[in-house]
């Protein structure tokens, strides 16, 4: 059972965040690269204190700096204690012959998580140029491709379907002007 | 005695007059939908409404205002609860506890529970409004911006409940939301804080945007990780609760009721925070929830929908006897009631008398059609959680990405959901809460105003900065409710407790 | 010859009919620069109907708001010049230049039509001890850091008219910025601040009320929707030389569009805006009808960013000085 629970490991403390509160938990190994991350978030609130500081610097109680300053000065303190914590569990479990970084993008940070990503950044690029119903359509159907969809007719109808009821629905009960492209203006 | 008459013909001008009547129907099973679909706003609903009513009589256009306004309050919870994507800001607390139920296959009765305790929070609203409208609307006035500080810092305190495993993750969360609220103009001098010379960041973090990308995007990134697991079949065949689990959760829903509609009166403060104040209310003086808070309690709904939906009662409140708007929707109110001729402010309330109590009985026929069409629907939408993932989750990115464009019509708020979605997923991962950040974009701006304003009204004293707090007596009790809060947190609360407790007990033996 | 010339010009002003008969022969975008519950909102989706009854053509309305309208700005500049995409927009942009949000202004737009203008008054609280500007101004410079003023972030009307006040009467006050005219006169009924200088219409209701009471209309002359409050020029006549100011609304095309689409957007807004229920819905809001085109709303558009921009340059809340965008000196 104990085998198992680590074997989801990732997902299991993303989606069981909240529940794992006991001190068990803290002998629990690290994930691989959480350290990293931890250390990736001081630099940032280091660089937000400074940043925050040279909005009006110290010149009064009430400038524009003081909540930023504040806020980013919170970030640094806890991140330290984070970091100091993430420190006093054990380092991260690899399999055999795995190194840190493989083990990253194995359980943390897979090739599909990146292929869906980049999908939809060439979506929200595309989205002007070509207008809303073609880019969500290409959309759709890659994103669909990259989750393993291979039921392609079925797939095509019941996207076609959903994004005319969208499009519908935004544009003419709540008139949302989505972007327009070509096939769009055929409609017009 | 005529008066009373009077009133009571205005009551019930709404429920005799079938128009009316159609008209708030509509409205609510509207605006249930603009609620649910996140990036459509009642805000923009109300909006469009104005040049779409404007040849209408005053009393049909504010009939459907106030349908979509209930309707889209109420609705907002519904997306939360089926996939994680709040619909609206209000139903960021509902998500908390609505949509782990939903994973046990139990989201038909919490959307039933959520009904019920709405429309009675609804109710319980619109009964504070008919007895205590000028009232409430004079303690709104007497808040001075060091009392909305406390207020945002109270709110803040539910990082403390948000953080998950470790209170130091909670804390960075929380600072880092407060961080992002922080990016734009200044509104207080302009100043540019993190803009980095960009337009497009002058306007700051869209909040919305924001949610979409910290609950949606980063939701469904999450999910790729149990693209085997099977679905979730979902029981539909009993949406009503138990009348024991309603009368069990009905004083709680009344104290958060109450608390929204004093939030919602507040002008500037609305159902949002209203919602999330009942939920860490809720997660504060329930001990022993049936499920832990966060696991799918029934009490992590009932107070945030109770609270939600009974801020709009309080909401109208200082805008039908100041004409000052109680949050952004009725702010597009005041603007429609302008266009139809009618004078918001003190005075309106006397120049058109039968306004106050048509609004009332309005609001109660909504908050009735709401019942009705609240348990309509409910199974079609919980199949939405049993779609193939592999259909689901890209569904989810593009109604994400509509509703963030549509916010402002404004592609650059899709780049911040993106953005926002990776960093949810990266910090939910290394188990960093979500619900924190959202909470600091939130409430960080309400604190950074409201502090520089009390700073800035005592030339930068901080003697008499700290001073103020106690010559007010407004400020001296919310100090002292505030300090109980925090203190209750704290070990030594259970030790003096249990002092009194034993005190108690011996001088009853 | 003479023939000749007529025919010439009856061909042209047929040609011109037909085209501007031919537009608009679809529906045309409005795009508001403030967000949905905004005066500019109100304003443009209360003329809306009006202009559309004229053109015969649906506006479909879009809010973008950001970058206290440089967003909207950037839009329309962008978008075609064919009369399809139509701004309604308020003062900001005659700002954007000295505030460094943008590198134009509206000289890159035409006016359609300026529907209308709003005027300043100062309140105090209704128990407040100061009966005219003069007692008040008098106290504030006898108690310094004492008598706190509500006003709004700079280029806005709270803004610019205690601007106004500081260079005309050098008084002392602290100004505490709240997030909008409304709010201002909040603050000053719950007793958080002493006086707010805010537009009329945020204000004539609670005045009406007796919530609060207004010492002077920031104008030449009293305002119809407040009788019996002087004007401020009565105690100060120093203020005449800003005066008539005020924010203002209006709709814009670009510049470069054909004339006789021009032509007539400025006829149907021209006959919106004499519409007797927008006209009313101005008066309640304590505006003051412009309904002004072309170049006399050109003229007025540069009087105005010529005052705004130099007072503003004078209280340090320019980023740049006008005088690098040669904006003259009011």
């Amino acid at each position: 059972m104990k085998k198992r629970l680590r074997e989801k490991g990732a997902f299991f403390y993303a989606t069981q965040g909240a529940k794992v509160i006991s001190e068990k938990e803290m002998h629990k190994p690290r994930l691989p690269g959480e350290l990293g991350f931890c250390l990736a978030l001081l630099l940032f609130s280091l660089t937000a204190l400074y940043l925050s500081y040279r909005i009006s610097g110290l010149s009064s109680w009430s400038s524009a700096g003081s909540l930023p300053m504040g806020a980013s000065l919170a970030m640094s303190l806890s991140s330290l204690v984070i970091i100091f914590r993430e420190l006093s569990k054990p380092a991260p479990e690899l399999r055999l012959g795995k190194t840190l970084a493989q083990s990253f993008f194995e359980k943390v940070f897979p090739a599909r998580h990146m292929v869906f990503i980049f999908v939809l950044i060439a979506y929200m690029f595309l989205l002007e140029p070509l207008g809303f119903i073609t880019s969500s359509f290409l959309y759709l159907v890659a994103a669909s491709l990259v989750l393993g969809e291979r039921r392609y007719v079925h797939m095509i109808v019941a996207n076609v379907l959903s994004l005319a009821v969208v499009y519908l629905v935004f544009r003419t009960a709540f008139s949302v002007v989505l972007p327009e492209g070509f096939l769009e203006r055929m409609f017009r | 005695m005529n008066d009373l008459m009077m009133n009571i013909s205005y009551f019930g001008m709404s429920f005799l007059d079938p128009y009316l009547m159609f008209l708030t129907a509509a409205g609510v099973f509207f605006g249930i939908y603009v609620g649910a679909i996140p990036g459509l706003s009642v805000t923009m609903a109300v909006s469009i409404l104005i040049s779409f009513t404007f040849k209408w009589g005053v009393n049909e256009a504010l009939a459907l205002i106030a349908g979509i306004y209930y309707g889209g309050v109420y609705g907002g919870s519904r997306s939360a609860i089926l996939i994680n994507v709040p619909g609206a800001p209000a139903a960021i607390a509902s998500g908390l506890d609505g949509y782990p139920l939903a994973k046990m296959g139990e989201a038909g009765q919490a959307i039933g529970l959520t009904t019920i305790m709405g429309v009675f929070g609804g109710l319980i609203g619109v009964l504070c409004l008919a007895v205590g409208a000028p009232m409430l609307s004079d303690l709104a006035l007497l808040f001075a911006p060091r009392d909305y500080m406390m207020l945002a810092i109270w709110g803040l305190l539910l990082v403390g409940s948000l953080s998950g495993g470790m209170m130091a993750k909670g804390v960075f969360a929380g600072a880092l939301g407060i961080l992002f609220g922080m990016v734009g103009l200044d509104p207080l001098t302009a100043e540019p804080r993190f803009t980095f010379g960009s337009v497009h960041l002058t306007a700051g973090a869209p909040y919305v945007a924001a949610m979409i990308g910290l609950f949606g995007v980063s939701e469904v990134l999450v999910q790729l990780h149990e693209l085997h697991f099977p679905t979730i079949k979902q029981n539909v065949s009993k949406l009503f609760p138990s009348w024991s689990l309603i009368k069990k959760h009905l004083p709680l829903a009344s104290r958060c009721s109450v608390l929204g509609v004093i939030v919602g009166a507040l002008p500037g403060a609305g159902g949002d925070i209203a919602a999330l104040m009942a939920y860490d209310h809720a997660k504060r003086t329930v001990k022993n929830p049936e499920r832990p808070f966060g696991e799918g309690a029934w009490e992590g709904i009932v107070a945030p929908e109770s609270a939600a939906v009974g801020s709009v009662g309080g909401c109208y409140i200082p805008m039908l006897t100041l004409g000052i708007p109680g949050d952004a929707v009725t702010a597009v109110i005041i603007g429609a009631l302008y266009i139809h001729g009618l004078k918001p402010g003190p005075m309106m309330l006397l120049e058109t008398p039968h306004l106050f109590w048509f609004t009332v009985g309005n609001l109660i026929l909504a908050c009735i059609w709401l019942a009705v069409f609240g348990f309509m629907g409910i199974k079609l939408f919980a199949k939405i959680v049993e779609i193939p993932k592999s259909a689901l989750l890209p569904m989810i990115v593009v109604l994400s990405a509509v509703g963030s464009y549509a916010i402002e019509n404004n592609p650059v708020h899709i780049y911040w959901m993106l953005g926002f979605g990776v960093v949810g997923y990266f910090l939910k991962m290394y188990g960093y809460q979500v619900g924190p950040v959202i909470l600091g974009i939130i409430l960080g701006p309400l604190l950074d105003s409201n502090y520089r304003r009390a700073m800035i009204s005592v030339s930068n004293d901080p003697v008499e900065f700290v001073a103020e707090f106690f010559t007010s007596p407004v400020s001296a009790v919310l100090l002292g409710l505030l300090v109980l809060t925090i203190l209750s947190q704290t070990r030594y609360w259970a030790r003096i407790a249990g002092l009194f407790k034993r005190a108690g007990a011996e001088a009853a033996s | 010859m003479i023939s000749k010339k007529l025919l010439g010009a009856a061909a042209l002003s047929l040609f011109a009919t037909v085209a501007s008969a031919a537009y608009p022969e679809r529906d045309i975008t409005g795009t508001i620069m403030w967000g949905a519950g905004g005066a500019m909102d109100v304003v443009s989706r209360a003329i809306q109907p009006h202009a559309e009854a004229v053109l015969g053509k649906k506006i479909v309305m879009v809010n973008k708001p950001g970058g206290t309208g440089a967003i909207s700005t950037n839009f329309i500049v962008n978008a075609p010049a064919d009369g399809y995409n139509i701004l309604f927009g308020a003062e900001n942009p005659q700002l954007h230049k000295v505030l460094g949000l943008a590198e134009f202004d509206y000289d890159k737009f035409f006016p359609v039509n300026i529907f209308a203008r709003s005027v300043g008054v100062i309140v105090v609280k209704a128990d407040a001890p100061w009966k005219t500007v003069t007692e008040l101004i008098e106290d504030a410079k006898k108690r310094p850091g004492k008598v706190k003023m509500a006003m709004t972030g700079p280029g806005g009307l709270p803004h610019t008219v205690a601007s106004m006040m500081g260079a005309v009467t050098k008084f002392n006050t602290v100004p505490v910025p709240f997030d909008g005219e409304g709010p201002a006169v909040t603050a000053v009924m719950g007793g958080h601040a002493d006086f707010a200088p805010v537009g009329v219409g945020a204000a004539t209701e609670s005045i009406k009320a007796g919530r609060v009471r207004a010492l002077a209309v920031v104008n030449t002359e009293p305002v119809a929707s407040l009788p019996g409050v002087p004007a401020i020029t009565k105690e100060y006549p120093d203020f005449a030389k800003y005066l008539p100011w005020g924010p203002f609304y209006g709709v814009f095309v670009r510049k470069d569009t054909p004339d006789d689409i021009k032509a007539t957007l400025v006829a149907a807004f021209k006959k919106a805006t004499d519409n007797p229920q927008f006209q009313q819905l101005m008066a309640d809001r304590g505006n003051i009808i412009m309904n002004i085109s072309g170049a006399e709303a050109e003229a007025f558009l540069k009087k105005w960013q010529s005052t705004t921009s130099w007072l503003l340059q004078d209280v340090g809340a320019a980023k740049i000085s006008p005088e690098k965008f040669g904006i003259p000196k009011p």
